[in-house]
Parts: structure tokens; sequence; C-alpha cells
């Protein structure tokens, strides 16, 4: 028996429904023209911390799981034989497109440089993740393009044969649209293996999407598997959402669903959730001991949450036979599905996902909102549109469709092999460019640093600063802290005066609060804490060093320069130059002092300003 | 005596014209990859910050960024923990408690963040278009007219760096640390704010050299510091690199493991999809199993449901049969 054949419905479009679709639509296009004049911080909100809000989370990341409807139909229909479920695939395909082009123009708005969006493909990143998904999702529009042309020729050509209103302009274009299904046939092979290839592709990269992330997304949900499980889920979701679409469609058009046929499609489904459950489970299983189970009891909440809801009470029904064969459990069932595939979505992208440093959790702002209402609103006022005007769906008691060629028989004519080179040829050149693109698109080095120029400053530096004249080494009260390492010309602090008496009273004549190493010989660049030396003479640093150093003149302190000199010198990096020595002591004793002491912190409190 | 002398500064800008101008041909020739050679990078020790912002301003003024809405000597900007943003590339925050036990107790510690400019970077290695790369001096730079804005290298940033001027809305750019390496503001000398430090807390140099001065300091200190160089490995390795005398996490630099987070998806990327081998081999197989099955059934379907797999088993017995929920 063949399988009944897409018909053009022909009711109303326009009813109670697509009119009320026109208000998310109006808020959507708000949305979209504000972040359009006002940029993304007035329609979004986006922080450093949450680049990606619900435009991706939910339009792009779960949008394209639910999209996987075509492709799970075209695999199941076209490649592995199952004619009987024909009926289903021309509405998934084109709820698929829609999806898609969707999509597009919700990540249209979300580029920030959207008009440069075009570089992707000149300057082929094969590191990148998202260069993959922007690569599949340009070409899954093309194929399913392909693949519904005779949908879209057969749809307006029978409007233009009719004498419909609005199709009088197709008149130049009449042989042509005869002429697309005869095409179309024999090419469409070829690109639903490849729009299948690619949608494999398209899902896992989504999940692989994140793989560079692992600090962020939390470890109920990260997991170096992230692309296999995201693969599994929208295997899983996509027969559900072909069974959301036909029994909506039956509904809103007044049909009676081939329940027959919707069970035993939706029989599948109890096998792919627990591949997928499977999936998840074992992974977790491996990374049991990692997973900080209780570390956030709200996670865990969610977490049981999408697998009990979106996962265990699904199975439980679809493992019924009556309940796949009721419309109405059958359609609630699938629900649930699509919505812990969204809910997994959402989590992975923006629930579990917690930058570091994130000042406020993000919340989406009504732009966003309205925009992703809009989205999920145009799909279904353009689903409607299509399936009114185009032979999309077909439901058992429509006529059936006249036996197509047998394979052999399309497979002689010469044209047919014409059309099936020119689209190998497409595929062929494709690759050919992907391949040239991926080899050269390592990222380029900028502009070469030739040398480290340090190296030369350093020995032209300590050429000219040979000796470390600058104390006399005496005990004054008072310092001029000028040295050539202190201060330059065009430096816009002058010399401090620092005032050593005084400060030898606030430390309590303890030396070594300041002067705190000794060098144990010479050449010694490094030196010994003082009180480290003194415990090995059997002496404490109480009180004054003068009353055992008497003669300082003789027996001077070292100088901080003896140690301390140019900033960054090549020998020994341990200890600052004297700039920082100075301000390091100084500073960091005086952060540690207690506010009724009015140490300075200042630059200027110290610093006399320069004239 | 350094009237008839150049300053240091002039020394450095000497050096590093004179070196350009010696080596540029030999490099342009050779075409050397990122890792050869001297790879700049800087120091950064939180025991000897003070705090006094020279480095934001001196980093501010280099960029030509708006002027903030404090001061730069306003310490109350230390109030809250800040992030680099889209109008300063470099913040410091302050953190109760000394920097290391071995220092005065009532002494804050002053923690300076910006890009890391990884060596093996996550942004680099996410960006879809090629704004961003890693220059042949290791700076992590970003060109804004190849960049689509799609905030892909802020995902996957694992330091969390990159900003975003959101509030543009036809040429937004990302934001980020350039470590000065812009051609027209002279390659390879000290970063503004390693130039402006003046305690030198931040120090400029080549990274082998800094990794021996800071395991010098910590083998000359051990009292002072903690044994760990955060940023020698830390995400595979970064240009700036930390010491500090109490644990890095309570300082705002966050654990992270040794390998960088791009190397697993770029196994994924460039090992599944390698000369799309695996893409071709599905492509080849299903369509085996699409060409077998049409030319063994033509296009005829078989009748009945398809026999291929059932209902799973499940262990609960199937519940009574429902009746009148179908629809009309």
């Amino acid at each position: 028996m063949s399988a009944p054949c897409g018909r053009r419905l022909g009711q109303p479009f326009w009813t109670k429904g697509t009119r009320l679709l026109l208000l998310p639509l109006g808020l959507g296009l708000v949305s979209a023209a504000v972040r359009l004049l006002f940029g993304l911080s007035a329609a979004t909100n986006l922080s450093d911390q949450y680049p990606w809000g619900i435009w991706v989370a939910v339009d792009i990341a779960a949008g394209i799981a639910l999209a996987a409807g075509g492709f799970t139909a075209t695999a199941f229909i076209e490649i592995f034989g199952r004619e009987r479920f024909r009926p289903l695939l021309r509405s998934a395909l084109v709820a698929t497109w829609l999806a898609y082009l969707a999509e597009a123009v919700v990540l249209v708005l979300d580029l920030g440089r959207y008009w440069n969006v075009w570089r992707v493909l000149t300057r082929w990143q094969g590191n990148s993740v998202l260069f993959a998904i922007a690569l599949c999702v340009v070409s899954s529009l093309l194929i399913l393009t392909v693949e519904l042309s005779p949908a879209f020729a057969d749809g307006l050509r029978e409007g233009y044969e009719r004498k419909e209103k609005g199709y009088a302009w197709l008149k130049p274009a009449r042989k042509l649209l005869a002429a697309v299904p005869r095409a179309a046939a024999a090419v469409i092979p070829v690109f639903l293996l490849a729009g299948v290839v690619i949608s494999l592709i398209h899902q896992s990269s989504l999940g692989t999407l994140l793989v560079i992330a692992p600090a962020k997304v939390h470890p109920l949900w990260y997991t170096p598997w992230l692309p296999a499980l995201f693969l599994l889920s929208a295997a899983m979701v996509g027969f559900p959402m072909v069974i959301i679409q036909y029994l909506a469609a039956s509904r809103s058009f007044g049909r009676r669903p081939d329940m027959g046929m919707l069970a035993d499609f939706a029989a599948k489904v109890p096998w792919l959730i627990g591949a997928y459950g499977a999936a998840k489970v074992i992974d977790l299983a491996a990374r049991f001991r990692q997973v900080p189970w209780l570390q956030s009891k709200a996670l865990l909440a969610v977490w049981l949450a999408e697998v009990g809801l979106g996962l265990v009470v699904p199975f439980l029904m679809l493992v019924k036979p009556e309940v796949r064969r009721s419309p109405r459990r059958l359609f609630r069932a699938s629900l649930f599905l699509a919505g812990g595939v969204v809910f997994n979505r959402l989590n992975v992208f923006l629930i579990a996902y917690r930058p570091p440093h994130a000042s406020s959790p993000y919340f989406p702002a009504l732009g966003e909102i309205a925009l992703t209402a809009a989205t999920v609103s145009a799909v279904v006022f353009f689903y409607r549109l299509l399936v009114v005007r185009l032979p999309i769906l077909a439901w058992a008691d429509d006529p059936a469709c006249p036996p197509a060629p047998p394979a052999e028989a399309l497979a002689k004519t010469g044209r047919a092999w014409l059309w099936r080179g020119l689209a190998v040829a497409v595929l062929v050149a494709i690759s050919a460019y992907a391949t040239v693109m991926h080899r050269r698109g390592r990222p380029e080095p900028g502009p070469p640093l030739a040398a480290f120029p340090r190296d030369l400053a350093r020995e032209r530096a300590r050429e000219a600063f040979p000796a470390n004249e600058f104390y006399p080494g005496t005990y004054q009260d008072v310092y001029t802290l000028e040295h050539p390492a202190l201060n330059e010309p065009g430096d816009l602090y002058g010399a401090v005066l620092f005032t050593h008496r005084r400060h030898d009273a606030s430390t309590g004549g303890h030396c070594a609060v300041c002067h705190h190493r000794q060098a144990m010989e010479d050449g010694d660049r490094t030196g010994v804490e003082f009180y480290i030396v003194h415990q090995a003479m059997g002496t404490t640093i109480e009180g004054s060093c003068q009353a055992c150093h008497v003669d300082l003149r003789e027996k001077r302190f070292q100088k901080c320069s003896d140690c301390h000199r140019l900033a960054d010198e090549p020998d020994d990096r341990s200890r600052p130059g004297l700039l920082g020595a100075f301000h390091v002591n100084c500073i960091g004793c005086h952060l540690g002092q207690p506010a009724d002491k009015a140490a300075p912190t200042g630059c200027d409190d110290c610093h006399q300003p320069r004239k | 005596m350094k009237t008839a002398k150049p300053s240091r500064r002039e020394f450095l800008r000497l050096g590093a014209g004179g070196a350009i101008l010696a080596l540029a041909p030999s490099a342009a020739g050779a075409g050397e990859s990122a890792e050869s050679g001297a790879r700049p990078a800087c120091l950064f020790d939180a025991t000897r910050c003070i705090g006094c912002r020279k480095c934001e301003e001196a980093c501010n003024l280099r960029h030509g960024l708006p002027a903030p809405s404090l001061p730069f000597s306003d310490r109350s900007v230390f109030e809250r923990t800040r992030r680099p943003d889209d109008r300063a590339l470099t913040v410091v925050n302050r953190y109760d408690g000394p920097p290391s036990a071995a220092q005065d107790a009532t002494r804050p510690t002053f923690v300076k963040f910006q890009c890391q400019h990884c060596l093996k970077p996550a942004c680099v290695s996410a960006c879809i278009s090629g704004a961003l790369t890693r220059a042949a001096d290791g700076s992590v730079v970003y060109d804004p007219r190849r960049c689509i804005g799609c905030r892909y290298c802020m995902v996957a940033c694992p330091f969390q760096i990159p900003a975003y001027e959101y509030r543009d809305p036809l040429k937004p750019r990302v934001v980020k640390c350039d470590f000065c390496a812009d051609p027209a503001r002279g390659l390879g000398a000290d970063p503004a704010c390693a130039a402006a430090c003046p305690a030198e807390a931040l120090v400029f140099g080549e990274r082998d050299r800094l990794l021996e001065t800071a395991r010098a300091r910590i083998e000359v200190r051990p009292d002072l510091y903690i044994d760990h160089i955060y940023g020698e490995r830390e995400a595979g390795g970064a240009s700036w690199l930390y010491l500090a005398g109490r644990p890095f996490e309570e300082i705002g630099l966050l654990p992270l493991p040794d390998r960088s987070p791009a190397v697993r998806t770029e196994a994924i990327q460039r090992g599944v999809y390698r000369f799309g081998l695996v893409p071709l081999a599905l492509y080849g197989l299903l369509g085996g199993i699409m060409w077998r099955g049409r030319r063994g059934k033509g296009r005829e379907a078989p009748p009945g449901p398809p026999a291929s797999p059932g209902p799973p088993a499940p262990a609960e017995p199937p519940a009574p049969a429902e009746d009148g929920e179908e629809r009309p």
C-alpha cells in the first residue's frame, strides 16, 4: 500500500489562534528593534560573566535539539526505509527548516557585530566548536531547502494552476516550478544523507560547545561526553517532536490522527529514552566521586527534576501501549520529553553555568523573553502558513500518493544522472574547500616580536649606574631619598624627605624592622634576617642597634642601595630594587599601622610635588 | 650623574628599537612559531603590592580609556571587589588580611587582575573568526575587524577576563588587556602597568627568568611565600605569574587544572573531523543502508508495522487499558 500523499489543506490561514500569535511576534519585533538600535545592553541582561543568555540557551541550543525531528524522521523513513511513516516526513522537515531559520535570525541578533558574520567562511577556524556549528546551520538550511523544494514547487504551481489569488506573478516561473520536483527527486538522496550526517555533527557540537568551560558548568552536567549526551537526547526528542506537530495539526485542522501509525512510531521512543538515560547514568557513575552531589542542593533538585519529569515520567508513560494509542496521553508524554530536553539545555547553558566572579546571577530581561516567545510563535505561525498552502501534511483518509518511480527507473534517465552528478560535485567542492581551509586555518600569529629587548637594556643600565655612592655612612635625622634608581627626570613625584630619627622612635629602636637583612660576606646579595644573625650570637635585638654598634662610621649599617639597586637587576630578582624596596617597606608597614597613627600611604603624603 | 646619560626608560626604548631593527629580517624570514625565543611575562608579587593603583592609571592612560568616575587616588573603590571590564583592562582588588602570615596582621592584601595571556589560550581556540590570536611574543591580542561578536571567548576563558561593550549597538568590541603589544605603541617594551609599579610588585621580563626569580624569592623567604607560582601551570600556563603568601583562592585566583581547557575541544574538533573521515564514513554507511533498502524492496512499503524493535519489556505489568481518552 502506498502512504497517503501530502496535500495543500486549503483551510483558512487566519484563525483566532494565528491572530493571537501576532501579539508575541510584535513584541519580539520591538525587542529586536531595541537591540539593533540601542545595543545588547538595552534588550538583554547579559554581562561579562554571563555572555550568553536565553537567546543562546533556549532559542539556539534547545531550539536545535527540538529541530531534531527533521533528521530523525529522514533517517528512519528515507534511509531505513520505513515508508509507512512517510506522511510524517514533510511536516518534520518543514518544522526543522522553520526552526533553523528562526535560530539564524536570533543568532544574528545575538551577535555583537552581525554585519561581520560572513568572515566566518573566509577565516576558517577549525579549532572552534562554534565554527563547526555555524557551518552546520548554513549547510543544514541549504539541504533542507533542497529537500523541501518539491513541496514548495508543487504547492506554488497548484496555486497558480487553480488561479488562486496571489499566485499570478508565478507565470514566468511555471516551467521552472514543474522542473524542480523532477530535478529534486534525482538529487535528494545525495543531499538527505549529507543532511543526516551534518545533523549528527550539529547536535553533538552543541554539546562540545561547553566542553571548553569545565570550571563553569556544574559537574552534575559537565562531562567531556556532553557531545554524546546531546546527540543521544536530540535523537530521543526527534520522534516526540514529530508526534507533537502531527497531533497538534490534526486537532487544529479537525482531522483524525492515524493512531495506529503514531503508536508504532512512538514505540521506538522508549528505546531512545533508554539509550540516553543509560548514557547519562553511566557517565555519572564513572564520575561518581568527582561530583559534589550535595554542594548545591538547589542544583541537585533541578537535576532530579530534569531526569524525573523529562525522562522517567515519559518513559513510564510511553512503555504502555494504551498511552501510545491515545492522542491526548501520547501528546502529553511527548511534551514531557520535549520539555525535559529544553530544561536540560537550559541547565547546561544557564542554570548550572556558574561563572567565577559573577556579581549577580543572570535572569533574562523582558526583551530576551519577548524575542524567545516570538521565535516560538514565528515557527508555529509560519508552520501553519506553509501547511495550508503547500502539500505537506497527510492523513490516513487522504488519497494515496501515486507510486513513486522505482529507484532503478529513475536512475537510468540521463537527466537524473546529470542532476545527481551536479549534486555530488557540489558536495565534493564544499568538502574540498573545507579541507583546504581547514589545513590553512590554524590561528595566524600576529606580528612577530624579534627579540626580547630587556637584556640589551639591562646592559646599558648597568653601565649608566656603576656605583652606589648614595648615602653618607652616617645616621642623620632626615634623609632626602635621591638615587638614580629612585628618580627619573619627568617623574610626577619628587624626592622624599625621610625622617629617620622619628621612625627610630616609632619602631621602638628596632632597627631590624627596616634594616631587615645582613649580608654575610662580600657578594652576598640576599643576606640573612638580622634576628637570625643575632640569635647565632646569643643576643636578642632589643633596643637600639647603637647600644652595641657604637661606631657607626666604622661599622656602619648597610646602605639600602648596597643590596637594593636598580629595578630588574639581572643577577637576582628575588630582591626588589631600591625603588621597590622603599615603597614596599614604607607603605607595606604604613598599611599595617592603626588608623590613629596616621601613617601616610598616598603618593603626595611623602613625595614633595615636583615643580 | 644622570644629566648626560639617557634615562632608564629611554634605554628601554633604544633597546627595544635596536633589537627590533636588528632582528626583524631574520624573524620575518624564519616564520618562527609562537614558542620560540624569549617569552615576555610579568610577575606579580602580592606580598609587595601596596595598592597604589598606578598600574591601573598607567593602563588607562596608555590605552586612552575613559576616565573613571572616581580618581585613581580614591581608595574607596577597594570597598567592592571589581573585575576588569569594558572601561578598565586591569583592576587591583583589596582582600582582608595580610598577604602573608609573615607580614603585619593588619595589612590588607592587594591583587592585580588582567588577562593572563595563556600559553594555550582557550579564547583563541574558541574564536570563530580568528579575531583573537596569540602573537609571536606570547601576547593574546584581539582584532575587532575580524570579530563577529559571538562572545564564545568569554565563555571559554577560564579566568573570566574578556569583557564586552554591550552598550554599543553596532560595533561592540571584546575588551581585554593586550599586554601593550600593539605595534603602534611599541613592541615588547614594558607593559604600561609594569613600568608604572613603584613597588616592583609587578615586574616584566622573560618568562623563564621570572620563574627563576619567583623560585628564588620563595627559597629565600619560605616564611613569606606559599610554595607555588600561580600561572606557571594553571590552565596550561600563563604569561602572568603570581606569588603570594596566602592561599590563592582566597585572593581571587581560582584553582584551575594544569591543562588548558582548549586541549579537550581541540582533540574533538581536530580528531573526529580530521580530513572529514568520520563524517565521510557515516555518509557511506548510511548511503549503503539506504541503497540496499531501496534496491531490495523498490519503493514499496512493507505491509504492516515494521518488524524491528518493539517496546522494551518493562518490569511493571501493563496498566489496565483506559478508554474514552481518544479525542473525537
